[in-house]
């Protein structure tokens, strides 16, 4: 079986609005208490001043460099998240790939989640068909308006072992990424089972 | 609760009145007559038996107290206990009884029912009190019996023993109060008189210096902790008439008010718990109704056999905590609006009542749940005790509805149209220390055991409502780890000591399954229908060893012990709960220890969110919105200590692991493809000698408050209730209701201090290294080892914060 994520986003969102803009009727709001679904805003912060790894002051009278601090310790040399997968077993060749110092804030604006029956008014734009969800339900996931990226950043590199704090540890960034700025979204996405279970 | 108190001063009256038969020559060289009558009176009393019968022939049996003995606590059957009593009658007033009790013992040496009777009992139960009463019994207008009683006892013991262990209720103090109360045979209707009894105002205050399991007095490090208990009422009133719900019994109706005007001052109406620091419900109202509430003895259950039979047509009413404090901090109000009554579900008719039976039901017995392995538990749980032992069986049948409101610095969350049915079986009986599944506790410490057996649980709500009960149902529930709706059946047993981590508290140990469950994570309503995603066919099995429980300054504090359980998922399933589409199978494994939770009172910090400022004002001049969540709120902090995977015991593997399952032949999982996240475990993050420390594992915040926030509109146009504005606009509340807003385009002052209401979820989780040994693919039947995907995970210095307002869909 599959677990398949089905995106039928800017379409959707586009039919959306036209259908919003009609006059709903007395008996219309009278059935309205079913809405359910929960809409958030809100933001999420990653290590805005490190993490809880700090290394051990080594002689009491503050380290010269340590691997782990907080991101305001112009010694430390490194305070964000770190997450290192090992992809070949020991008998093959060794190393970690690894998303490494990932720091910064994400806040957005009416991020949607409800179930939702899909019937056959709903319009996809054909993609309705093809993926065969017509009287399935799905998690409707409503992408925020806009998401806001402040000084959010992490690096994708290769690494000798999990742990930076390693003997003999090394490290190869392949690519960083520095972000800032807002991006506009629009649209769904629909989450939903299909294949063998 | 309040039927007791009442009960309790009735039965002091009846005893100063049965006292004045037979006077010694004794007491009557102590009566001086100038203004009544003056009694002393010593006593030594034992009665071999006393039957209360509702037998009739056709329905009905015996209620039987055994060995009843009353003297003095130092030796019952020795020494005299004694009590003096002044009497007299006044022209106007009446008669007066005015006693003082020395310290005194009833002990009773058995209660059983029908064909237990001789065989087993509910235990043995010793009462020791002594203080004073004063009763006044006159005319009242226009007719009836005007009652005045004010009764305060203090050294007051109740013990409760069972098998040789003992629970113990240690130096309380009770006093009651009861105001112009006035007791008349009336006639209520339906051609039927009643004894009825108005109370225009009673007065209890209770305390109890400690709880333990034990005869003699409690110790700090063995006691439950101390309690409190104020109650003042007004307007109330109770009905008896004999008959009960088959043939002979008993039946009343009751009405009981708080009185409202003694919050006013200080705590009020309240109950608390004190450990180290305190729990309070602290100012309480409101109402309850009590319709058709029956006594009788019945027979024949096909369980527990021969029983007290008490019964409820309906108890409707609304309870308020106008403060929840913990640790002298307030999270709140909390009100419950329920009504509990007889209704039908899938052809099957729920009512309210409770079964009681003497004797261990399940003595002896083997286990059979299905699942083998926490059978085994179960059975040797039953095998400590035998069917001679005594203790309390009792069948448990409900159906109830209720809303729910919490409301924080005046903002109100509502879940609404909470329901809750089923029925099941308990044993409640107090063993020896010797007698524990977990051979690592103290012999010598006696300890509650309580059993449950097959006990079936629906509940559901519909949803959340922000700022009233008229506002529009919304999600955010699954946010919480709360699921909106949830059947299983449970079986339990679990083990309760006196005494906590440190000092006074309460030790758990126990084996839970819920099994035959299923188990809603989001729904939405489609009027006829409801639609989600649900977890069917489940099954959750959990164990707990040493979990403590204690009131500390900084909150709620349950130290988990060893925790480890098996979280078994037949279908993740899309639209019905039983026939939707399925995801898969999931098996989901927890094995914890070292772990901890806090819960305290009090929110997250004020702050502004999408810009910049240190309060309200700057943070609206800056273009962001101020969350004003400071105050009172719920913080719940909670520590993870994930352990490597525990194998020493083949039969019992404890590991935490994730595994889904899919492409099954029918539901069995071994026929499927697998990929299972292996043995996942927390370390402190750096090489440790010889191995590496786990003291921190993953730690988590998570603060919960009901506050005014930001909404913008998503798109232009009418949104999903009509309500007409562009995207962008912000809602502005302007009433209760589902369609009472607007859409204001730019906000002004006195439009921004009415935000809609929201919940606010304020989190935060620091882990400083969590471990996934492998990500596997196993393919049961085709591949002898499985293949693994992932050779290692590593996540290290998380610390993720987030704050999300939670409001409908509009």
């Amino acid at each position: 079986m599959k677990f398949n994520v089905g995106l039928a986003t800017i379409l959707m969102s586009l039919t959306l609005p036209l259908q919003a803009l009609q006059l709903i009727t007395d008996d219309e709001l009278e059935k309205v208490t079913g809405q359910d679904g929960v809409s958030l805003s809100g933001e999420l912060s990653f290590n805005e001043d490190g993490g809880p790894l700090v290394d051990v002051d080594p002689d009491g009278i503050g380290p010269l460099t340590s691997t782990w601090g907080a991101c305001s310790d112009a010694n430390a040399k490194r305070c964000g998240t770190r997450l290192a997968v090992k992809l070949n077993s020991d008998a093959g060749s060794e190393g970690w790939m690894a998303l490494d110092e990932l720091k910064g804030k994400i806040s957005f604006d009416g991020l949607t989640i409800k179930s939702r029956e899909i019937s056959a008014t709903d319009s996809f734009g054909g993609d309705q068909n093809e993926a065969g969800i017509e009287g399935m339900t799905v998690l409707e996931i409503g992408l925020p308006n806009k998401i806001k990226y402040e000084n959010f950043s992490y690096n994708v590199a290769t690494s000798s072992s999990a742990r930076p704090t390693d003997a003999g540890f090394t490290q190869q960034i392949r690519y960083g990424v520095d972000f800032n700025g807002t991006v506009n979204m629009q649209g769904n996405m629909l989450i939903f089972p299909t294949g063998n279970p | 609760m309040n039927k007791c108190y009442l009960l309790s001063v009735l039965l002091l009256s009846g005893l100063s009145q049965a006292e004045l038969v037979g006077l010694d020559e004794g007491t009557l060289e102590n009566v001086s007559g100038q203004t009544g009558i003056g009694i002393n009176f010593d006593k030594i009393i034992s009665i071999g038996s006393l039957t209360y019968s509702d037998e009739d022939g056709s329905s009905g049996g015996d209620l039987q107290f055994n060995d009843i003995k009353i003297g003095s606590p130092t030796d019952v059957t020795g020494t005299m206990a004694h009590s003096q009593h002044l009497i007299n009658v006044d022209a106007t007033g009446g008669l007066f009884i005015d006693s003082l009790f020395e310290p005194t013992r009833l002990q009773i040496g058995g209660i059983s029912v029908g064909s237990h009777i001789g065989s087993t009992s509910f235990g043995q139960y010793i009462f020791d009190f002594e203080g004073t009463n004063v009763l006044q019994i006159g005319g009242a207008t226009p007719s009836g019996f005007l009652i005045n009683s004010a009764t305060s006892l203090k050294n007051v013991d109740f013990v409760w023993s069972t098998n040789g262990a003992s629970f113990h209720l240690d130096n309380l103090t009770i006093d009651r109060t009861l105001t112009d109360a006035v007791f008349e045979e009336k006639d209520i209707g339906g051609g039927q008189t009643a004894l009825v009894i108005d109370i225009p105002n009673y007065y209890s205050a209770t305390t109890i210096g400690g709880i333990c399991f034990s005869s003699a007095d409690c110790t700090a490090n063995e006691s439950f902790g101390s309690f409190s208990r104020e109650l003042s009422l007004i307007n109330s009133q109770i009905q008896i008439h004999g008959g009960g719900r088959e043939g002979e019994g008993l039946t009343m109706n009751m009405y009981f008010e708080f009185d409202e005007t003694v919050n006013s001052v200080g705590d009020g109406n309240h109950s608390s718990y004190t450990d180290d620091s305190t729990l309070k419900l602290a100012k309480q109202s409101g109402n309850i109704t009590v319709t058709g509430f029956t006594f009788d003895i019945d027979t024949a259950e096909a369980q527990i056999g021969d029983h007290i039979a008490m019964q409820w047509d309906q108890v409707k009413g609304n309870f308020k905590i106008g403060s929840v404090e913990i640790a002298s901090a307030s999270m709140g109000a909390l009100e419950f609006q329920f009504d509990f009554f007889d209704a039908t579900h899938d052809s099957v008719l729920y009512q309210n009542k409770v079964l009681l039976a003497p004797g261990v039901t399940y003595a002896g017995s083997a286990f059979n749940t299905g699942n083998t392995n926490f059978d085994a538990f179960m059975t040797n749980f039953y095998s400590k005790v035998n069917n001679t032992s005594d203790g309390i069986s009792l069948f448990n049948e409900w159906n109830m509805t209720a809303d729910i409101l919490y409301t924080d610095n005046g903002n109100t969350v509502v879940i609404d149209n909470y329901q809750n049915y089923g029925n099941g079986y308990t044993t409640l009986d107090v063993r020896t220390g010797d007698l524990s599944v977990d051979n690592t506790n103290d012999a010598n410490e006696s300890f509650l055991a309580i059993g449950v057996k097959d006990y079936k649980v629906h509940y559901s709500f519909d949803g959340l409502k922000m700022g009233s009960q008229d506002a529009q149902n919304q999600n955010g529930y699954e946010l919480l780890g709360i699921s909106p709706e949830a059947e299983f059946t449970m079986n339990a047993a679990v083990e309760i000591r006196g005494g906590g981590n440190v000092g006074s508290g309460v030790t758990f140990d126990g084996d839970v399954l819920l099994s035959d469950a299923n188990f809603a994570v989001t729904k939405t309503n489609l009027g006829a229908k409801n639609v989600g995603v649900y977890l069917d066919d489940a099954s959750y099995e959990f164990h707990f060893r040493d979990l403590t429980l204690d009131v500390e300054s900084e909150g709620i504090k349950l130290l988990l012990g060893e925790l480890w359980s098996e979280f078994t998922i037949g279908d993740v399933r899309f639209g019905d709960k039983y026939s939707g589409n399925s995801l898969g199978g999931l098996v989901i494994k927890h094995y914890q220890m070292g772990s901890e939770v806090v819960i305290s009172a009090g929110g997250a910090a004020g702050r502004c969110m999408d810009g910049l400022g240190a309060d309200a004002a700057a943070c609206d001049t800056n273009g962001g919105y101020w969350l004003d969540t400071d105050g009172e709120g719920l913080t719940v902090a909670s520590t993870q200590i994930l352990l490597e995977r525990n194998d020493t015991d083949p039969n019992n593997i404890k590991e935490n692991s994730v595994t889904y399952v899919t492409k099954r032949t029918g539901a069995d999982n071994n026929t499927g493809l697998q990929m299972k996240i292996d043995n996942m475990y927390t370390t402190d993050g750096y090489n440790g000698t010889p191995t590496d420390t786990n003291t921190y594992g993953i730690r988590s915040t998570m603060s919960v408050d009901v506050a005014r926030t930001r909404v913008l509109k998503k798109t232009d146009g009418a949104d999903a209730n009509g309500i007409l504005g562009n995207k962008g606009d912000e809602l502005i509340s302007t009433g209760p209701g589902v369609t009472d807003y607007v859409y204001a385009p730019v906000p002004s002052a006195a439009q921004k201090a009415n935000r809609p209401t929201a919940l606010i979820l304020t989190s935060n989780t620091r882990i400083k290294e969590l471990n996934i040994e492998s990500i596997q693919l196993i393919h049961p039947g085709a591949l002898a080892t499985p293949a693994t995907l992932i050779h290692g995970v590593s996540l290290q210095n998380l610390n993720l914060s987030s704050t999300l307002s939670v409001t409908p869909i509009r």
